[in-house]
């Protein structure tokens, strides 16, 4: 049960900004789809890249992303699942061969899914060398996942939410908010930066972001034995310090009573969408050129108004419209113009450009574009 | 030539806001552009217009006005794109 379990097939570029060392490069690995199932890979990551762009912070950072699919063809369908589970939840016995031997019920955990992460990392930059985050795909229809050096996923109806969640902490280095299993953490500040010990209103990690009359701590547990269900005893929204995290009710905190990284279905809390902010910003494409350029021309009659549409043009490219008659025109304005936009798709822009003639002879004129930033 | 995005948000379906933005140089010939998040094929979504603030000798104010033209509520992102 390893790599001599199943093949590489191929890679494709899903999402194409430009060249990968200037974006942020996500890759979708294929784990536990036979090589007949390869088209639900092909369906199944199309559908977890259409949810990442949902997703803010990911909508307004799209431009910073690459994603890669890589189809991978295992000898057997789906993930190991043991009977049984330190937890106490029961599994189905499934023990099959497949490409990077993911199973259920890691470290006692039935929801936790995970599989060889080094195979996976290595798979991933074998395949494309400039990756900066993996998401493996498991073709298991239980709910689980994981989130380590890569982020692992299985094809559950909430596969997408699971996925975004254990890239929080793959990439992004987020931890858990929530408690379930673990009392009093006592140990030192951790490395995860929505989680702290230090509830100092000046020092705190994201004391910026809280108001002077925020209490602090915003929440504690009274049981650190048992998980806080208490409703939020302040406005949603509110940053502050709640108490819980990597697994413990107490002695950690985070940053909002909801976040993605404490429940799935929520947003991401301030703190936790900045870290990934923080770093899909210095991905996005850069000013170059500019690139200039006619798009059309044409003629329009006293006084007449004509739109024009283009389209296709890529999402992310910064353009500039400009339109000019080019035909003489004394004294006074000869035209004016207006530019509208529409997002056809998730990667393409049509731009709808009205002109206006404000004389009474027939004028013609052209329609220009300059291209401020492609990569 | 310096290119990035000033800021996101939401315009409700039919409506405009403005937003503003404050403390840009006086000295950079900076051009706004607007763009639809959310996809949806088939017409015009939105136009926008600029309005300049001149707030102070080393300060401008852009106040930049998007207006949705459809019926349905859409994100949208304001682009800045700074020519010196």
């Amino acid at each position: 049960m390893s790599a001599a379990d199943g093949v590489v097939v191929g890679t494709t570029k899903l999402v194409d900004h430009g060249p990968d060392s200037a974006r942020w490069t996500l890759v979708l690995l294929a784990e536990g789809y036979q090589q007949a199932e390869l088209a639900k890979f092909h369906t199944d990551a199309d559908a977890f890249v259409t949810r990442l762009f949902s997703t803010p912070p990911y909508t307004e950072l799209w431009c910073a992303l690459n994603i890669y699919r890589v189809d991978i063809a295992s000898n057997g369908s789906g993930a190991d699942d043991p009977a049984a589970c330190a937890d106490g939840a029961v599994g189905t016995g499934t023990m099959v061969s497949t490409f990077f031997d993911s199973t259920f019920c890691v470290a006692g955990t039935r929801r936790l899914l995970a599989g060889d992460e080094h195979l996976a990392d290595t798979t991933a930059k074998a395949a494309v060398p400039e990756v900066d985050a993996t998401v493996v795909i498991v073709n298991a229809a239980e709910y689980g996942g994981a989130g380590g050096l890569v982020a692992w996923t299985s094809t559950n109806a909430a596969a997408g939410e699971i996925a975004v969640h254990e890239l929080g902490h793959s990439a992004f280095a987020l931890g858990d908010e929530y408690g379930d299993t673990l009392n009093t953490y006592a140990g030192a500040e951790p490395n995860q930066p929505n989680l702290t010990i230090d509830t100092s209103r000046a020092t705190t990690r994201w004391a910026g972001l809280i108001r002077a009359t925020t209490a602090l701590p915003t929440m504690d547990n009274p049981d650190c034995t048992t998980e806080d269900s208490r409703p939020s005893p302040v406005p949603a929204g509110t940053i502050g310090l709640f108490a819980g995290g990597n697994r413990y009710h107490c002695g950690l905190y985070h940053a909002e009573y909801r976040c993605r990284m404490r429940a799935l279905g929520n947003p991401f809390c301030a703190v936790c969408a900045g870290t990934i902010k923080a770093t899909l910003r210095t991905h996005l494409p850069m000013a170059s050129g500019p690139v200039r350029g006619v798009q059309f021309t044409g003629t329009l009659a006293p006084r007449q108004t004509h739109q024009w549409f283009t389209h296709d043009w890529p999402a992310c490219w910064h353009v500039i419209w400009t339109v000019s008659t080019t035909t003489p025109v004394t004294p006074g304005p000869g035209i004016d113009w207006h530019v509208r936009v529409e997002r056809a798709n998730r990667e393409t822009i049509t731009y709808w450009i009205e002109v206006t003639n404000l004389t009474s002879t027939s004028l013609d004129v052209e329609a220009r574009y300059a291209i401020a930033a492609r990569e | 030539m310096f290119v990035g995005i000033q800021f996101t948000g939401p315009v409700a379906a039919g409506a405009s806001h403005t937003w503003f933005t404050h403390d840009w140089s006086p000295d950079w010939h900076v051009i706004w552009t607007v763009v639809p998040l959310t996809p949806v094929a088939g017409a015009p979504q939105l136009d926008w217009s600029v309005a300049v603030q001149r707030a102070g000798a080393s300060a401008i104010t852009y106040w930049i006005t998007i207006h949705n033209l459809t019926s349905a509520a859409i994100d949208v992102e304001a682009r800045y794109e700074v020519l010196d």
